[in-house]
């Protein structure tokens, strides 16, 4: 039960985990991110923004460490394994509630962006039916879709990056002065802020198995968590010198604020087209919220993996459908985050003494035979 | 895998369909697109005058540009009162100007500027101006070149003045940032209108949101000077010409004064920096280093020799040490630090959270140095 015998045309190469993990973990958490650790630690998020990282990288570490006791397995096979089918299927069953809020999360920001600039007359069932609609038709098409709609989207919206060039032209240095103002609880409450928004990294757990070439799957990792860690970075940096203080903490998406400056000759406002264009940034986080709940969820309950996903689909076209105000939005918001600080960051380190253990014991074992 | 293929077109097909009766439609000749405001208080009741210039995109119409007053208690009430005049749906996504009369600007003009940041439409980058007339009589000045309507003149007036460094940019952002910051007041330029065309004659001093003193134009390159920095900018400066009588290869007569030296200095670069230096009595250090070529002299003096050269270059550093201390001495009296001596102390004052009433209380007390430094890279064609 606990090895998933996975065909070979259904298994990624190691290096698609790169594009995979940081489109999970740039999401529309990014938008919003730079006022709230900024309201935390001021001029110093930066430092924040170093705390965090090096708990990533400890836990991206921890996670492959334990993945890597067992060979071709998930989270939900080495639970079983080691605890049992009982528990193995409760934890399960709290990721899949939690990636499931991560997904209405995601969903209901998208939406209020989408009002908020473009189309104030939208309705949300509108955009969450365009959006689910995408999501099954890539889901359906198996994991290799999954993970190929987020590489041609990754390389379709990072160039927006390019487009900091000219906010940064109007920084005001001053902004990064004095320095070091912030005390050391001011610093770690941005940490906590930064890691809600660098969570998706725990999709890890649930692609393990469909990796081909396992050996490369920590470095990878790791470059992926570098690599969004220097994206959030600089565009906190270019925030914090663009606004001034009382500027950047008054506005709800001071990426998307920036944007508004961004104007070509035939095109006068940018920020326009970045929202409609953030679509293709959250869409990924979907698909791989939507594939990881359906898989998970045939692990645990045993069924066809596509009626969970109609399950799922029709769930969250219902919720989105309920909870369409700010107000729940930051309410969802802030669940993921809560809960994400365990089940991201403290879960992975709770398991670690199981896996040294499992290993000592194997070594044992080998040892023994020979 | 081919039945997925079949669903994934049905579903697309069936948003296409949708997708075109969601949205409410903008058509665009049928929108009056604002391209400036003007606001005046209105003394008599607690209404707020405006003045809105609408353009309209379409290629049937002559004249497609018009001026509706319209009056309100809020930003937005006023747009929607003005388009109780007009057929065509007022909007505000291509506003490029806004403009505030003196009876606003004297009491501060924030509280106006909500809905501007709040509003997703509206551009970061349009430009906050004051007038030094009521805004009604200023847009309605009739002459603005060959720009469709007094809007976009205006907008193009302003934006001149920015790109050739004559004055302060204060777009929105900019007016913003400033207003927010700590230790640092907004600038605005000052319009008026002078034989029936609108034209930009001072800067305005504010403390926070309000206007409290003018700058000519002159004056504003100091205070550029120290806020800014210049890649091209220009400058015009009088001496005294007996500092150079021994340099003066052949004396005219000059018509304009006969004791003065004119001399203009272009493709002028600059750096300044404030330091503080004793944070406890306020004193502040300010080194500015200065590039450029004399363009223009009103007397032959041979630069080609160190002796003049020196002379002339000690001369400028002198002036515009007079001169800043001038300005910024006027700007301590209003009490509108519009260089930003208060960040560089409030970066200097760490852990210490100054607001910006201390910082205006602090102000006018302050004292600074200068250290200028001068030099003539370039003279002309001619020695």
């Amino acid at each position: 039960m606990s090895q998933l015998q996975i065909p070979l045309d259904q298994k990624i190469k190691a290096v698609y985990l790169f594009i995979v993990l940081h489109t999970m973990q740039i999401g529309v958490g990014i938008a919003g991110y730079p006022r709230l650790v900024f309201m935390e630690a001021g001029r110093d998020s930066w430092i924040s923004i170093i705390v965090a990282a090096i708990v990533l990288h400890l836990t991206i570490a921890c996670i492959v460490f334990i993945l890597n006791t067992h060979k071709d397995t998930d989270l939900h096979g080495i639970l079983t394994s080691w605890f049992g089918s009982f528990i193995g299927k409760l934890i399960t069953l709290v990721f899949i509630v939690y990636f499931f809020i991560m997904f209405l999360s995601v969903m209901l920001n998208y939406i209020e962006f989408v009002q908020v600039f473009i189309f104030p007359q939208m309705s949300s069932w509108f955009i969450s039916a365009a959006l689910l609609t995408l999501v099954l038709y890539a889901v359906l098409g198996g994991i290799r879709v999954a993970v190929g709609a987020s590489i041609v989207f990754f390389f379709g919206s990072i160039w927006m990056l390019g487009l900091l060039t000219e906010p940064i032209a109007l920084l005001d240095y001053d902004g990064y002065f004095p320095m070091f103002e912030a005390d050391m609880r001011a610093i770690l409450e941005g940490a906590k802020i930064t890691s809600f928004t660098i969570l998706g990294f725990e999709l890890l757990w649930f692609l393990y198995p469909y990796i081909h070439d396992k050996s490369k799957v920590h470095r990878y990792s790791q470059l992926a968590m570098a690599f969004t860690i220097a994206m959030i970075t600089v565009i906190t940096m270019v925030s914090i010198g663009f606004y001034a203080q009382g500027q950047l903490e008054s506005k709800i998406w001071p990426l998307l604020s920036m944007m508004k400056i961004i104007s070509f000759p035939m095109f006068e406002r940018f920020d326009i087209l970045a929202v409609a264009l953030w679509m293709i940034i959250i869409l990924p986080n979907l698909i791989l919220l939507a594939w990881m709940l359906s898989i998970s969820s045939k692990r645990v309950f045993g069924w066809k993996q596509k009626y969970f996903l109609y399950l799922f689909v029709l769930i969250a076209f219902i919720c989105q459908y309920h909870f369409d105000n700010r107000h729940y939005v930051n309410m969802f918001t802030d669940y993921v985050g809560q809960a994400g600080m365990y089940l991201g960051f403290l879960f992975p380190f709770l398991l670690l003494p199981f896996a040294i253990y499992k290993r000592v014991k194997g070594k044992k074992k080998a040892n023994a035979k020979n | 895998m081919r039945k997925t293929n079949c669903l994934g077109i049905i579903l697309s097909f069936f948003i296409l369909i949708t997708s075109s009766s969601c949205i409410e439609p903008n058509i665009i000749e049928e929108l009056g697109i604002v391209t400036a405001y003007g606001f005046d208080q209105n003394p008599d009741t607690q209404e707020i005058d405006g003045t809105v210039v609408l353009y309209q995109f379409n290629p049937d119409i002559t004249d497609a540009s018009q001026i509706i007053h319209s009056s309100g208690a809020t930003f937005d009430t006023i747009r929607a009162n003005a388009n109780k005049q007009s057929g065509y749906q007022i909007v505000n996504g291509q506003l490029q100007t806004l403009i505030f009369g003196p009876t606003i600007s004297e009491e501060g003009i924030f509280p106006y500027l909500d809905t501007i940041e709040r509003n997703a439409a509206v551009s970061d980058m349009l430009y906050v101006a004051v007038a030094d007339q009521p805004t009604r009589d200023l847009m309605s000045a009739s002459n603005y070149e060959e720009a469709p309507n007094i809007g976009i003149y205006l907008h193009r007036l302003i934006e001149t003045a920015v790109k050739s460094e004559v004055i302060v940019s204060s777009t929105f952002h900019e007016f913003m940032r400033s207003y927010f910051r700590v230790g640092l007041d907004p600038v605005v330029p000052i319009l008026t209108v002078e034989d029936n065309k609108v034209e930009v004659n001072a800067i305005g001093m504010m403390q926070n949101d309000v206007l409290v003193g003018t700058l000519s134009m002159d004056e504003i390159f100091y205070a550029r000077l120290l806020r800014d920095r210049f890649k091209e900018g220009r400058v015009e400066l009088t001496m005294n010409l007996d500092d150079f009588d021994e340099y003066i290869t052949q004396y005219v007569n000059d018509p304009r004064s006969e004791d003065d030296l004119h001399v203009v200095i272009d493709q002028l670069g600059s750096r300044a920096s404030i330091n503080v230096t004793d944070t406890e009595a306020l004193n502040f250090e300010v080194d500015i280093k200065l590039n450029g070529r004399v363009i223009e002299l009103s007397q032959r003096i041979n630069l080609d020799e160190p002796g003049p050269l020196k002379k002339m270059e000690s001369e400028i550093e002198r002036q515009i040490e007079e001169n800043l201390i001038e300005v910024v001495g006027r700007s301590q009296e209003l009490g509108s630090d519009i260089f930003g001596f208060g960040v560089q102390y409030n970066n200097a004052t760490r852990g210490q959270s100054l607001t910006t009433d201390d910082w205006h209380d602090l102000f006018p007390n302050i004292n600074v140095n200068y250290n200028i430094d001068v030099e003539i890279k370039r003279f002309g064609i001619v020695q």
